[in-house]
């Protein structure tokens, strides 16, 4: 009896899953059309905001680090495949990103607009800096430091922004997100 | 009962009266009558004057209403004509802006003619701020292999350093890690044009021979050398020379010829 209870928990569990990464990956899809059409339209200081930064984070903090670190990597990979020269370096970073929010969410609260707002600069600051600087040892570049903090710090606005102007939308669907998961206790997948 | 008596023989006299009165005044001349007829149009004329007036303005209104309801349908149909004839200049515009496509592909075939290319168009450029590569919609399909090199109408765009069926990534000469061989144009001096994060239409030259005489608006080509691009395809000039005190880390600024922001067609030599 057990044992079949167990099962359909699991069925349950994996089709919940299932619907969760759907809607993930169309809203991955969403946020790509903004990137790729809509912000190189509206820039700051010809600077434009980097959405799967944020979109990995809000994954890894109302989700759970399994789902954040594997939309890390899809994410990643489908960037590099249409842009990058190396394929490889945005995955990992996202996947890291994702494995962050993680830590984040014990340390700090995420019902804070100004914790948020922490937890996206200095996830910005990490993916940003550390794909450039493996980029650079990669493609053996010279690093102009000067030059990519001052768009660095445009950008880390430009996501500032959007995550103030989003913050209850994001809040909600995370919440969303979090309760659905929660409910199916998909943390741990029982088999 | 005697009064019920007299007020039967009142009633009686004022019909006989009406009755007499009728008969006198249907009989009677009407020429006659000239002078209470003038009276009765005195009295009347005014009144029938005002109610006459009254009675235009209304008509008058209701021509109004017409002529409106007939420029409303005016309108309508202006207003239908306007939009087919919006529809006509998007059509027109629609043309015009490929016809200025094939035209640019036409110059820049006949400007490339001594090789073998093949014309593509920029279907997107990357989202990150830090890089600045390219996607045609070319690939090994139409013969496009890696490392091709990638012109435009004013000069030296790139080369290919991927490639699908249909798709082709190309390495911008101003992304950061691009490195570029040149040649100066008016000295022949060898130097290493290389992007920068700075600008999208600067190149940063570098290794400037201690000799050399670099002047500003002198003009930068590919040398060939590393086997990379093609030799004799124009860079860009020589913007500005920033010289320091060890004349060995003296750099110059190059803008480029090729304005990436602006780019859609470019050409891919197929014989480097």
């Amino acid at each position: 009896m057990k044992k079949i209870k167990n099962r359909r928990k699991a069925k349950v569990n994996i089709l919940a899953l299932i619907i969760i990464s759907v809607v993930l990956f169309l809203v991955f899809q969403i946020l790509y059309f903004f990137q790729a059409n809509i912000f190189p339209l509206i820039p700051i200081a010809g600077v434009v905001p980097n959405l799967f930064i944020i979109f990995i984070l809000v994954i890894g903090l109302y989700g759970n680090n399994f789902l954040a670190m594997f939309y890390g990597i899809v994410c990643g990979i489908w960037i590099d495949t249409l842009y990058g020269e190396v394929i490889g370096i945005t995955p990992a970073m996202l996947c890291l990103i994702g494995f962050i929010a993680t830590w984040f969410d014990t340390l700090w609260s995420k019902d804070e607009k100004i914790s948020i707002i922490i937890m996206i600069v200095l996830s910005t600051l990490f993916f940003e800096f550390g794909s450039y600087f493996i980029k650079s040892i990669v493609l053996e570049f010279d690093l102009e430091l000067v030059t990519f903090f001052k768009i660095l710090l445009w950008e880390e606005l430009y996501n500032v922004l959007i995550t103030i102007i989003f913050f209850s939308v994001i809040k909600k669907l995370g919440y969303i997100m979090e309760r659905k998961l929660k409910r199916n206790n998909m943390y741990t997948v029982e088999l | 009962m005697g009064e019920n008596r007299h007020i039967g023989i009142l009633g009686t006299l004022v019909t006989v009266i009406i009755l007499i009165l009728l008969i006198i005044l249907t009989n009677v001349d009407t020429s006659k009558m000239s002078y209470f007829e003038s009276l009765s149009s005195k009295i009347t004329i005014p009144v029938q004057t005002v109610f006459t007036k009254l009675k235009n303005k209304i008509t008058g209104n209701s021509n109004f209403f017409t002529t409106q309801d007939e420029l409303k349908k005016e309108n309508e149909n202006l207003a239908k004509m306007n939009s087919e004839l919006q529809e006509n200049l998007r059509e027109y515009e629609v043309l015009k802006a490929e016809n200025e496509i094939l035209k640019e592909k036409m110059n820049l075939t006949d400007k490339y003619y001594q090789y073998q290319t093949i014309s593509a168009d920029v279907i997107n450029k990357d989202i990150s701020n830090y890089g600045s590569n390219l996607v045609l919609n070319v690939g090994t399909d139409d013969g496009i292999k890696k490392g091709m090199t990638v012109i435009a109408d004013q000069g030296l765009v790139g080369y290919i350093v991927s490639t699908t069926n249909n798709t082709s990534k190309v390495k911008v000469i101003t992304d950061s890690a691009s490195t570029v061989s040149c040649n100066i144009s008016t000295t022949d001096e060898s130097v290493i044009c290389k992007g920068t994060l700075n600008n999208n239409q600067e190149l940063r030259v570098t290794y400037i021979p201690m000799n050399a005489d670099l002047i500003v608006g002198d003009s930068v080509e590919t040398s060939g050398v590393g086997g990379v691009y093609v030799r004799g395809i124009h860079i860009g000039t020589i913007t500005e020379i920033i010289t320091t005190t060890n004349i060995t880390d003296r750099y110059a600024i190059v803008e480029t010829a090729v304005d990436f922001s602006k780019l859609k067609t470019v050409l891919v030599i197929k014989n480097n």
